[in-house]
C-alpha cells in the first residue's frame, strides 16, 4: 500500500498527503524524533485517568532501610494488575546498568491480578534473579532497577531532616531509580503477550511494560518517603508534590533495542503510519481556534524552557541541543503569523523544512499536541498481528517490480564500498546481548544478524535477473532457498511501506543511537542523554502526574516537561 | 519436561534451526509452523513431543541443510527425490500451493504436515498428505494421528473447507533432553565473549552515580 493510499484510507478527509516513507524512514531523521501524545506512556496515562480507582499502594513490608517488598495495584477496564517490588541490599561493585548484571537494588514482577502472600513469596526468589528464575503466566512483565545513588541519598537525607531536597538537582537528574531492563512477551517463561493482548485497553504496544514503569515510579516515591521517615522519625517530611512530579524513572538502553526495529517491520510501519496520519490530519486543519492558538503558544514557551533545562555530558550531543535551542528561538518568531493564517499547521511544518531535522521533528511533536480529539484514536491502530506468510504465487517479474519501487534506496547503495561492509551485528554469549562490532569479529556468517538488508536485496535482485519473469516464486525459491527470508520481507514491506529503516545498518558511519531514539520516542521517553553512539539514558514519566493526582485534566501534562527549579515546594504531606 | 512460553519456544526453535545450518527463511517458517501447531492442537503436549522429537532427529543428519534437491515438473505436479524437510519443506508446500500438488521422498513427514497446517492459515485451504498406498488425510489429522509412515509423500490441496483453529494453549511442555539439544544448536549463533565483544556493547560498566 502506498502512503497516498494509506492517506485515502484514513476516515478523516485530509488534503495533505502523508510524508513519503523515503523521507521519514531515514536514520538521521528517526534519530531526531521526539515523543508525542501518541506515545505509549501518554495513551496509558489517559486510560488510567479514565479508571474510577487510580493506581494505589497495597500490601507493603519494608524494614527501616526499605528492604522487603511492596505491592502497587492498577486497574484497566475491569481487571487489576499488581506490581510486586522486591528490594534487597546491593554493594556498589554489583551495581551496573549493563544488562549483564546479576543483582539490583530492586526487582519487579507485574502480576496478573492481586497476588496472595503465597504468590508474593513464590515469585520473590525468582524475581530477584530475573533471567535465572522460573515463572508462570501470572507474571506478565519482569524488570529491575538501580537507585540513582547520589540523588536517592540526597533526597532521603533532606526529607529525614525535615526539608525538601534541592529542586535543581532533582530536575537535572530526573529520576531516583533507573531500570536496566523491562521484559515482556514470554521472555524467560513469563506470560506470552497473546495471553492478554485481546483484553480491552491492553492491545497497545508495550502497554503492560509502560504500566510497570509507571508503578515502579510510584514504588520509588513511596520507598523514598518510607526510608526518610524511618531515618528522621517525627522530623521527616514527605517529598513535596511539585517535586514528585519532576521525578520520572530513568532507563539505560543499549543495542538490544536496535534489532527490534529491524525485526518487526509490520509493527514499526503501524507506529509510523499512526504518527504520519496524525500529522496529515493536523496539517489539513483549515484554521486554528483561539483556544488552540493559546494552547500552542503555551506549548512553545514550555518547549523553550524544556530545551533550556535539557543538558547532557556528551559534548557533541550538548552542541546539538544548543543548536536546537537557537533554532527554536528563531523559529518561534514565525509561529504567531502562521497561526493566524489559513492552514496554519501545514504552513508551520512547511516553514520548518528550512531548519534542522531536530527542529522539524520537534515541531511535528508540538503541532500534534493540542489536537487530541483529532488524533488520539490512532493510538488504537499501533499494534500488529505479525503473521506474514510468503506468497509463492507471486512471479519473479512482480517481485522485481516490487524491489524497484519499494527498495530503490537499497539498490542504490554501493555495497562494495569499504565502509559499507565494515560492521556486523551479532549476539554475544554474555547474557545474549546484541553487539555491533567490526565485521571481522564474527567468524561465521550464521552468527551475523541479518541487518545487512541492502546487501540481501541486491543479491536477491541479481538472482532474480537470472530467472524468467513469469516464473513463480515457488519455483524460484525451490532453487534459491537462501532468498526466502528476504523475499518474505519484501512482500511484507510492500503492504507496510514504513516498515523499513532505509539505511545501511552495517556501514562504518551508522549511528545505532538513532534507532534507539526513534523507538524510545514512541515509548514517550524524554531527556535523551546519549553516553556513546550505542547507549543512552532516558527518563520516562518525568512531569507526569503521580497516581494520587492523576485526572483527565492533567493526564497529558508531561509533554516536554519543564520545571521551576527555584521552587522547592511547600506542600509537605 | 520443561515448561516454556510460546515466545521462548518460537525463538529457540528458530535459532536452533539457524544453528543447525538451515537457511534463515526456512528456519523462520519451520519455527512459525511448529509454534502454531503446539498452540492450536487439543493435545499440545503430545504434539510438542512429536514435533520437537522430529526436529531434533532431523538435526542429527550429517548432510547440510542448504537446498540441493532437484525438482522436476510433470503433469501431476512437482516431484523431488531425497528431499529434506528442514531444507525443502517450505518449497514442498509452496509448489503444492501453485500447482496443487507436490511429491517427494522427503524425510520427517510430520514436519511437512506442520508446515502445511501452518500455511493453511495464509491460503485458507486445507492440505492433505498421503504416503504411497494409503488414503490421503488432512495435515491436521496427520498430526493428530501421529503418523510415522515412510515412503514417497504426496501433498496436495483438497476440497475440504478451511476452518480457522482457535488458540488453545500458551504454554509448551518440552522434554528436557530435547530442549537442551535445541539450545545447544541455538547457542552456535553466539559469539564467544572477549574484551572486544564486551567493548562492542558500547555501554558503561558502573551504575554508581
Amino acid at each position: 500500500m502506498t502512503s497516498d493510499a494509506l492517506n485515502k484510507a484514513d476516515k478523516h478527509v485530509t488534503q495533505v498527503p502523508l510524508r513519503d516513507p523515503n523521507t521519514v524512514m531515514r536514520l538521521d531523521r528517526m534519530g531526531s524524533f521526539f515523543p508525542t501524545r501518541l506515545s505509549f506512556l501518554r495513551s496509558l496515562l489517559r486510560d488510567l485517568a479514565d479508571e474510577e480507582r487510580k493506581p494505589r499502594q497495597a500490601a507493603t513490608q519494608w524494614d527501616e532501610d526499605g528492604f522487603g517488598h511492596a505491592v502497587f495495584e492498577a486497574d484497566l477496564h475491569g481487571r487489576t494488575y499488581s506490581l510486586i517490588g522486591y528490594t534487597a541490599p546491593l554493594s556498589d561493585d554489583q551495581r551496573t546498568d549493563r544488562v549483564i548484571a546479576e543483582a539490583w537494588d530492586a526487582c519487579f514482577a507485574l502480576f496478573d491480578g492481586v497476588p496472595t502472600p503465597d504468590d508474593i513469596a513464590r515469585i520473590r526468589d525468582n524475581a530477584l534473579v530475573q533471567e535465572a528464575g522460573e515463572y508462570d503466566d501470572d507474571v506478565l512483565v519482569l524488570s529491575r532497577a538501580n537507585r540513582s545513588v547520589r540523588l536517592f541519598d540526597h533526597v532521603v537525607d533532606a526529607l529525614a531532616q525535615g526539608r525538601q531536597p534541592d529542586a535543581e538537582r532533582l530536575a537535572s537528574t530526573g529520576y531516583l531509580m533507573r531500570t536496566t531492563a523491562v521484559y515482556g512477551n514470554g521472555k524467560f517463561g513469563i506470560s506470552d503477550r497473546k495471553v492478554y493482548a485481546d483484553r480491552p485497553k491492553l492491545s497497545h504496544p508495550f502497554r503492560l511494560e509502560m504500566l510497570t514503569v509507571y508503578l515502579i515510579r510510584e514504588f520509588t516515591l513511596a520507598l523514598t518517603d518510607h526510608v526518610a521517615r524511618a531515618k528522621g522519625g517525627a522530623t521527616a517530611v514527605a517529598l513535596a508534590r511539585s517535586l514528585r512530579e519532576q521525578l520520572g524513572i530513568g532507563n539505560s538502553t543499549g543495542l538490544g533495542m536496535a534489532p527490534f526495529l529491524v525485526g518487526h517491520p509490520e509493527l514499526i510501519n503501524n507506529w509510523m503510519v499512526a504518527r504520519e496520519t496524525a500529522l496529515a490530519r493536523v496539517r489539513s486543519v483549515p484554521e486554528a481556534s483561539a483556544e488552540i492558538r493559546e494552547a500552542f503558544q503555551h506549548l512553545c514557551a514550555q518547549t523553550q524552557r524544556h530545551l533550556a533545562q535539557w543538558s547532557v555530558d556528551d559534548v557533541a550531543e550538548q552542541a546539538r541541543i544548543e543548536a536546537l535551542r537557537d533554532e527554536w528561538d528563531a523559529f518561534q518568531d514565525f509561529v504567531p503569523v502562521h497561526l493566524a493564517s489559513t492552514n496554519p499547521w501545514d504552513r508551520l511544518v512547511d516553514e520548518s523544512a528550512l531548519y534542522s531535522l531536530d527542529l522539524q521533528e520537534l515541531l511535528i511533536a508540538l503541532v500534534l499536541e493540542p489536537h487530541g480529539e483529532l488524533i488520539d484514536d490512532l493510538c488504537e491502530s499501533m499494534e500488529a498481528a505479525e503473521n506474514a506468510v510468503l506468497d509463492p504465487t507471486m512471479t519473479v517479474g512482480e517481485l522485481k517490480e516490487l524491489l524497484a519501487t519499494r527498495y530503490s534506496w537499497a539498490l542504490e547503495i554501493d555495497i562494495a564500498a569499504e565502509n559499507a561492509n565494515a560492521m556486523a551485528w551479532y549476539v554475544s554469549q554474555e547474557k545474549l546481548e546484541p553487539r555491533l562490532g567490526d565485521a571481522e569479529v564474527v567468524s561465521s556468517d550464521s552468527q551475523k544478524m541479518p541487518h545487512d538488508l541492502p546487501h540481501q536485496i541486491q543479491t536477491l535482485s541479481n538472482a532474480l535477473d537470472t530467472a524468467p519473469d513469469e516464473q513463480s516464486l515457488a519455483e524460484f525459491l525451490a532453487i534459491h532457498g537462501e532468498h526466502r527470508h528476504v523475499v518474505l520481507r519484501a512482500q511484507t514491506v510492500a503492504r507496510h511501506p514504513y516498515g523499513e529503516v532505509q539505511d545501511n545498518l552495517i556501514d562504518a558511519d551508522m549511528r545505532p543511537i538513532d534507532l534507539l531514539r526513534c523507538k524510545l520516542s514512541f515509548f514517550g521517553a524524554s531527556r535523551f542523554d546519549p553516553r556513546s553512539d550505542r547507549w543512552t539514558r532516558i527518563t520516562l514519566y518525568q512531569g507526569a502526574p503521580t497516581a494520587d493526582d492523576l485526572s483527565h485534566a492533567n493526564a497529558d501534562s508531561c509533554f516536554l516537561p519543564a520545571f521551576d527549579v527555584q521552587n522547592t515546594g511547600t506542600d509537605f504531606r | 519436561m520443561i515448561k516454556v512460553s510460546q515466545n521462548q519456544f518460537a525463538m529457540t526453535t528458530f535459532k536452533a534451526c539457524l544453528g543447525a545450518g538451515v537457511e534463515r527463511g526456512a528456519a523462520q517458517e519451520m519455527s512459525a509452523a511448529l509454534t502454531y501447531c503446539v498452540g492450536h492442537w487439543p493435545d499440545d503436549q503430545a504434539i510438542a513431543d512429536l514435533l520437537v522429537c522430529d526436529l531434533v532427529a532431523a538435526f542429527a543428519d550429517e548432510r547440510p541443510f542448504s537446498q540441493q534437491t532437484q525438482w522436476r515438473r510433470s503433469d501431476d505436479g512437482w516431484h523431488a527425490d531425497k528431499a529434506r524437510a528442514l531444507a525443502d519443506g517450505p518449497s514442498f508446500v509452496d509448489l503444492a500451493v501453485v500447482d496443487n500438488a507436490s511429491t517427494g521422498l522427503i524425510d520427517h513427514a510430520n514436519l511437512i504436515a506442520a508446515l502445511a497446517a501452518y500455511r493453511s492459515t495464509a491460503v485458507e485451504k486445507v492440505f492433505e498428505l498421503r504416503v504411497s498406498g494409503t488414503a490421503p488425510i488432512t495435515a491436521a489429522q496427520w498430526l493428530s494421528d501421529n503418523r510415522a509412515e515412510s515412503g514417497a509423500l504426496f501433498l496436495s490441496v483438497c476440497d475440504e473447507p478451511y476452518e480457522r483453529r482457535a488458540s488453545i494453549s500458551n504454554r509448551v511442555y518440552v522434554g528436557l533432553g530435547e530442549w537442551r539439544v535445541l539450545n545447544d544448536f541455538a547457542n552456535r549463533l553466539l559469539v564467544a565473549p572477549s574484551a572486544r565483544t564486551l567493548n562492542d556493547a558500547g555501554a558503561g560498566l558502573t551504575d554508581n552515580d
